[in-house]
């Protein structure tokens, strides 16, 4: 059946490839405000030379029907905007339906009456959130949708995922979807930095249909950044802030299409900061974009973009409250300490992931056209830590370390007057690492190197080291997009994508702290195995081996998965009601491979493991009810199942092939239905959403400081449910007065009680297998469950503007630790007793308010410099996020994974947390010639 | 596009982090007391009245590390020794060895501490733990080590104390010190077994023997490196940290090479006589009660400070003195030894009497064998500056201070009832009169002795009251 469907897919595919009929095409775009990608209404959009025209909506949307086949050049006649913009693309009609993709309009001082709204919230914000580590960037760029323009700059800063999903808006780069397979994470660091190349872009909100991918949960956005698609310009802007980076410096440049058909579009930007915000963090990256695009006919168009960013940044770590109320800052960062008076982060994360796509379009026929991508990906991802060998553990916030630690009041008392007035104190002492390993006592000689006999290498041992924690992958992907008008009525599209992807992971010597060589050997098997001499190798294959900066050690395994999928949707649309169905079918294997052969599990670490197939299904279908052609009505519906992920699989990958119990697919299906009013001073979109996700499993580990070792903890019966509303609107008020706002309230909980497994890294001794986790009806954490912002901005005819954000956030609930709740948890406390509250309840951080402003301001400078040939302008963008320097908003909350089952005191491994930035500002200048 | 770069080079991150020196340097402590001070100071309060004390006052000691926790025998136990003794100290960090590891210098801020002992070892740690009855030491706690610990520099030697089972009687003071016993084994039930239970983790007792039936308990414990491997079978030295356990002696090893056991086992009581231990000259001195015999095992050590080649010495007699005093002794034949020789002679056994007031060993017919001594090397003895009336008011009985040491007499007279010092003649200072006597077969007999006010080094001796003798005319000037 399953085979029957694929099979199917891949023949509407082909057969749509060769409908062609008609002579005449239908053009539809979409015309926005560069700067917020708000819609442009009343625009007269033309072809050069030719009397066909349309004019855009209220939405910006326009159509240019009855065009001949051929090329044209794109008009509009936008005032307040730069004329050139997006006037040089040379449109290329031979189908029934040619689509363009949404043109983003730069603002320009030219002769206006009319400005657009100019909030400056872009750029910087989503570099915040890249860097956070999280993955809000889903939804980058603003929209048409009222909901979504208000909320997406805005709510990131304080980590809101919209609909508490974690990863489930797909983003495509010039068709690749970004998407790394391990984990189903976005891959946005990609192209961070570059923020002047990915302007081009189409978004899909909710479960409705694209026309370029299947979409997820959450939506799906196109980039495209092709040579082609990229202005005719030459930008320099510099940035100042104070947030994650303090500098960043960026150059593009673009030819426009030439003669010849040729393209091409080039991007260069710095970010850097010698300390952020945060004391501890710096950050350095570098970021590059090259494209080169021929068409070589009116069918034929080829592009060659490459896309890459290096990035390398020290980073933030979570605290205990005790520590914060102590050192009197919620900015105290443990990651980082003195070394000879300067400081140092022992937490730098280096991102290089450049991206490599190849893509071919075609327009087969008049109706049809068929895009062809070509992916590959190579990158180094490492994060460094401390790791060390039979010695204290140096991290500065480690809890021996905490004042709470200590029994002794008095003792307590001179602790924390210690960490109260010692900043050295209180962070990583590096020189006593490198005293430890450099004295005599650490000199060391290791005999049989490498398991030969007689190799023997004497010198510092050292006890502390530098890790790189490294993940190096490599992705091929191959994305095939057909879009088929068939009728007036009908809309086919259709897709086939592959993808192959290889990770491995592994621990590398970065840096031995003045010491000469470590050794590769297990120190938690030498405690747990005293008799058995090759347990403690890491790798049999290379026992005692004596490794050096650059070495891998500790462990070394790949994860390969290999994913295909056909899909194929149908768009209807009628004077009342339009709808689609669509339907996605996949099939994906994925195995582990070891490279090293461990000697705790010689007979199932090293080489490849058996394959996990799945073949996974989805039906996904939406209806629209036109009231009028302002009052929407709809309903979209998807059911679905999805393949567990590789890191949620396997129980200890770094040293073993074991699986958790029951691999299985994950269930879903998910429902949402609202109103749309698009009045021209007045957008309202109000969605109500019920998803529900069922048997997904999670593994996680962590070090243990009872069992001297880490420590697996695999969940399975996870069920969740994402319910919830969304309410955007956006009022003209008049003179120039804009007013937003929007509120989203969300359910997003478990619905089931888990089962937990914990086993030992160093053992394949289980702990607790299918331990009940009373885990019902707790609230999936991340972000704010309930947000909300209200805005009012003001547009000079004098071409600037302000604009000011009021925004609060409740309902920000801790991730738990469900080892908490079991019935081991909590046996033998009295249900009614406070201690039992305590571990039981759900932390919730309080809700908290907060004030953004932003203005801009814009000067063409041909105005005052006579002798410039070009149009030439100069922009200033300004913003203060968080006026009110308000310290006390938890981006990041979650309990820690270790309790006290002995004394079942939760506060003596408390909860962790990071607060966002208090007020922050960032300021750009930006020099265009075009 | 030169902006661009230019801010982006200037921008660019010194990596290079800078180095601490290697080996460590001494913080800048005064060091007020020594270990056996603050041992003596709370001896009483601790060990007598078991009391665990806070320490109040602005001590700092300091003292090398001798055994740390790097094997896990010892766990968060650190011990340190600066030569007066040894100590305890509780820490509460495992594998603190990596700060603080064997042969690394520490000073200890004790202001703020406790002392207190377990099962009669003193030890020191972070405070008066009261949750606990009767209390007990604290151990410091992790964040607060580096307050009262601070380390100087690392790979100072450690190097144990030669002892012998026989001495570890002194509980007090050979605890928690670095031993090393010669001439052990483990006893036969012992051998070639685990030193401790790395499964059960528990810890185990096994029993050394010396040669003389003395024993000891060596204590392992399961956490230890070196739990699973087994004990020697031979005998040898045993390097370890001495303690009591209330009644028990017990060593604690460090390491398994600590154990020198390579050589063939003893049979226990067919060995040798013990090699004689070192005594103080005074002791024997003191321990004299009545004619008799010195202690088996005993030997002196001094330099001699009679002279045999002048004849005013029997030339099978010969004083010799140590830092605590001297002493005569009679060899059964004539000696060669001459003034300024350092000697040993074992006098265990050897007969002890008074001779007219003269403590001598040897007894009144000489029977120490000349083959009991040996020449060491040379060393000089500077003579004590002394009237005659502290000679004489120091004489009575066998316990007479200065009898048989090397004393110096200055603004003297001699008188006599001839001119030579031959016999008797008689030295006046002022303080008191003191008889010189001079043998007939003494090279310098017949000299004259200078008739002014001269200085006078001599030997005193005691016939039934106290008497002085030269070496040679050299003596008076």
């Amino acid at each position: 059946m399953k085979i029957r469907v694929l099979l199917l897919s891949v023949l509407i595919l082909v057969v749509s490839s060769v409908a062609a009929l008609a002579q005449t095409s239908t053009i539809r775009g979409i015309l926005l405000d560069g700067l917020n990608s708000k819609p442009l209404p009343n625009v007269i959009v033309s072809l050069k030379g030719r009397s066909y025209q349309g004019t855009t909506n209220a939405d910006g949307e326009y159509e240019i029907k009855n065009v001949p086949y051929g090329n044209y050049i794109f008009e509009h006649n936008a005032t307040g905007f730069n004329q050139e913009d997006g006037n040089n693309a040379v449109i290329v009609v031979k189908s029934p339906l040619t689509t363009i993709a949404s043109k983003s309009l730069a603002h320009s001082p030219i002769d206006s009456d009319e400005q657009a709204a100019i909030p400056t919230v872009s750029i910087e914000q989503v570099d915040a959130s890249e860097s956070s580590g999280d993955n809000i960037s889903g939804v980058l760029g603003a929209s048409r949708d009222p909901f979504f323009a208000a909320t997406t700059f805005t709510f990131s800063n304080a980590r809101f995922r919209p609909r508490g999903y974690n990863n489930e808006n797909l983003t495509l780069l010039n068709g690749i979807p970004m998407e790394d397979q391990i984990n189903s994470r976005g891959l946005f660091g990609t192209w961070g930095g570059l923020n002047d190349i990915v302007r081009s872009r189409e978004n899909t909100f909710g479960l409705n249909a694209s026309n370029y991918t299947y979409g997820s949960l959450d939506g799906s956005a196109s980039i495209d950044a092709k040579a082609s698609r990229q202005r005719k310009q030459f930008q320099v802007s510099y940035a100042k802030s104070n947030r994650t980076y303090d500098n960043r410096l960026m150059a593009t440049y673009g030819t426009g299409l030439m003669k010849g058909g040729w393209s091409f579009s080039s991007s260069i930007s710095r970010r850097w900061a010698d300390e952020s915000y945060v004391k501890g963090t710096f950050y350095d990256g570098w970021s590059w974009y090259m494209s080169l695009e021929k068409r070589f006919s009116t069918n034929h168009s080829l592009s060659l973009t490459q896309v890459g960013a290096n990035t390398e940044n020290g980073s933030v770590g979570p605290a205990v409250q005790e520590i914060f109320d102590l050192v009197g800052d919620n900015y105290y960062n443990p990651n980082w300490g003195y070394q000879n008076g300067k400081v140092r982060n022992a937490n730098v994360s280096l991102r290089q992931e450049p991206l490599t796509v190849l893509t071919h379009e075609w327009k087969l026929s008049d109706k049809s056209e068929l895009e062809t991508s070509v992916g590959y990906q190579y990158g180094l991802n490492t994060r460094t830590a401390l790791d060390w060998y039979n010695s204290p553990d140096p991290r500065a916030d480690f809890y021996r370390r905490l004042p709470s630690y200590i029994e002794d009041p008095i003792k307590r008392a001179e602790a924390e007057e210690l960490w109260r007035t010692d900043e050295a104190y209180r962070q990583i002492n590096w020189d006593a690492l490198y005293n430890t390993n450099t004295n005599p006592s650490s000199f060391a000689t290791i005999e049989n190197v490498g398991g030969i006999a007689g190799n023997t290498v004497s010198g510092q041992r050292s006890a502390y080291i530098v890790t790189d924690r490294t993940v190096e992958n490599q992705r091929f992907v191959i994305n095939i997009v057909n879009n088929t008008t068939v009728n007036d009525h009908l809309v086919l599209t259709s897709g086939f994508n592959h993808s192959s992807q290889e990770s491995e992971y592994y621990l590398r010597v970065n840096d031995l702290l003045g010491g000469d060589f470590y050794v590769d050997v297990n120190q938690f098997a030498e405690q747990d195995y005293p008799e058995n001499e090759g347990a403690l190798q890491n790798n049999l294959l290379n026992p005692n081996n004596v490794v050096r900066v650059g070495d891998k050690y500790g462990y070394d395994y790949k994860a390969n998965i290999n994913k295909n999928a056909a899909w194929v949707q149908t768009q209807f649309k009628f004077n009342k009601v339009d709808f689609f169905l669509a339907t996605n079918l996949s099939s994906t294997n994925f195995y582990r491979t070891g490279e090293f052969q461990n000697g705790i599990f010689s007979t199932n670490s090293y080489g490849k493991s058996s394959d996990n197939k799945f073949i996974n299904y989805s039906f996904k279908g939406g209806l629209t009810y036109k009231l009028d052609g302002r009052n929407y009505l709809f309903v979209n519906g998807l059911t679905e199942t999805r393949a567990p992920l590789f890191e949620n699989t396997y129980v200890s990958p770094r040293t073993r092939d074991t699986k958790i119990n029951n691999v299985q697919n994950e269930e879903i299906y998910s429902f949402e239905g609202g109103y749309i009013l698009r009045a021209p001073k007045l957008k309202i979109r109000a969605t109500a959403y019920f998803t529900q996700i069922n048997n997904a499993s999670r593994v996680v580990n962590f070090y243990h400081e009872d069992f001297r070792t880490f420590v697996n903890y695999a969940f399975t019966n996870i069920d969740r449910r994402h319910t919830g509303i969304e309410i955007g609107a956006d009022v003209t008020l008049g003179q120039g007065w804009t007013a937003t706002g929007a509120l989203a309230l969300g359910q997003h909980y478990y619905t089931s009680r888990m089962l937990g497994n914990v086993t030992k890294d160093n053992s394949s001794e289980t702990l607790s297998e299918d331990e009940v986790i009373y885990s019902k009806n707790f609230y999936v954490a991340g972000g704010p469950q309930t947000a909300l912002t209200a805005g009012l901005s003001y547009r000079s005819k004098k071409f600037w503007s302000v604009y000011l954000n009021a925004n609060y956030y409740d309902r920000i609930y801790y991730d738990f630790n469900p080892a908490r709740r079991t019935s081991e948890g909590v046996a033998p406390l009295s249900d009614d007793s406070q201690q039992w509250d305590q571990i039981i309840d759900q932390k919730k951080a309080p809700g908290q308010f907060t004030l953004d402003a932003f203005g801009s301001k814009s000067w063409k400078l041909n105005s005052y410099i006579k002798t410039l040939k070009n149009p030439t302008f100069l922009v200033i963008n300004a913003g203060l996020t968080n006026i009110l320097n308000n310290q006390d908003l938890i981006v990041n909350g979650f309990e820690q994974l270790r309790f006290d089952f002995t004394e079942k005191n939760p506060e003596k491994f408390a909860a962790r947390q990071v607060y966002g930035f208090g007020t922050t500002f960032f300021a750009s200048v930006t020099l265009r010639f075009n | 596009m030169v902006l661009f770069l230019a801010l982006s080079f200037t921008a660019c991150r010194d990596e290079q982090f800078d180095q601490p020196p290697s080996n460590g340097v001494n913080p800048d402590l005064t060091v007020n007391k020594t270990i056996l001070e603050i041992k003596d100071f709370f001896r009483d309060t601790v060990l007598t009245d078991k009391k665990t004390v806070s320490i109040d006052s602005s001590w700092v000691i300091s003292g090398t590390v001798v055994a740390d926790d790097s094997s896990g025998n010892y766990y968060k136990t650190m011990v340190i020794d600066d030569g007066t003794a040894g100590i305890l100290i509780l820490l509460d960090r495992s594998d603190y060895f990596r700060d603080y590891p064997i042969g690394r210098k520490v000073f200890i801020k004790l202001q703020g501490m406790a002392i207190g002992s377990y099962a009669g070892t003193m030890q020191i740690g972070g405070y008066v733990d009261n949750t606990v009855t009767p209390t007990e030491v604290g151990k410091i706690p992790s964040s607060l080590i580096s307050k009262y610990i601070v380390g100087g520099v690392y790979n100072l030697p450690v190097v144990p104390y030669n002892v012998s089972l026989a001495d570890l009687a002194n509980t007090y003071k050979w605890q928690s010190r670095l031993i090393k016993l010669s001439d052990i084994q483990f006893q036969p039930g012992d051998t070639s077994k685990p030193y401790a239970d790395p499964v059960g983790l528990s810890s185990v007792n096994r029993y050394l023997e010396d040669c003389y039936s003395g024993t000891i308990i060596m204590r392992t414990s399961g956490y230890c490196s070196f739990a699973a491997k087994t004990t020697p079978s031979g005998s040898g030295t045993c390097t370890a940290v001495f303690g009591v356990f209330n009644a028990d002696k017990q060593l604690t090893l460090r390491r398994p090479y600590d154990l020198e056991m390579g050589n063939g086992r003893f049979v226990v009581g067919t060995c040798p006589p013990p090699p004689a231990s070192l005594v103080s000259i005074s002791s024997i001195r003191t321990d004299y009660s009545g004619p008799g015999a010195v202690g088996a095992g005993k030997k002196i050590s001094g330099i001699v400070i009679s002279d045999g080649p002048n004849g005013n010495t029997d030339s099978k007699n010969l004083f010799i003195q140590d830092s605590s005093g001297g002493i005569c002794v009679r060899f059964t034949a004539a000696h060669s030894y001459v003034v300024g020789d350092s000697i040993e002679i074992n006098v265990g056994g050897q007969t002890i009497s008074e001779f007219n007031g003269l403590l001598q060993i040897g007894g009144s017919t000489p029977s120490v064998p000349l083959g009991n001594s040996t020449k060491l090397g040379t060393g000089t003895v500077t003579p004590r500056l002394i009237t005659i009336a502290d000679i004489l008011s120091n004489m009575s009985g066998s316990t007479d201070t200065y009898e048989s040491s090397l004393v110096r007499i200055v603004g003297v007279t001699i008188t006599g009832a001839t001119t030579t010092y031959s016999g008797s003649t008689t030295l006046s200072d002022g303080t008191g009169t003191l008889t010189m006597f001079t043998r007939s077969a003494a090279t310098f007999s017949t000299s004259a002795f200078p008739t002014g006010v001269v200085n006078i080094t001599g030997v005193i001796s005691d016939f039934n009251g106290a008497q002085i003798f030269i070496r040679n005319t050299a003596d008076v000037q």
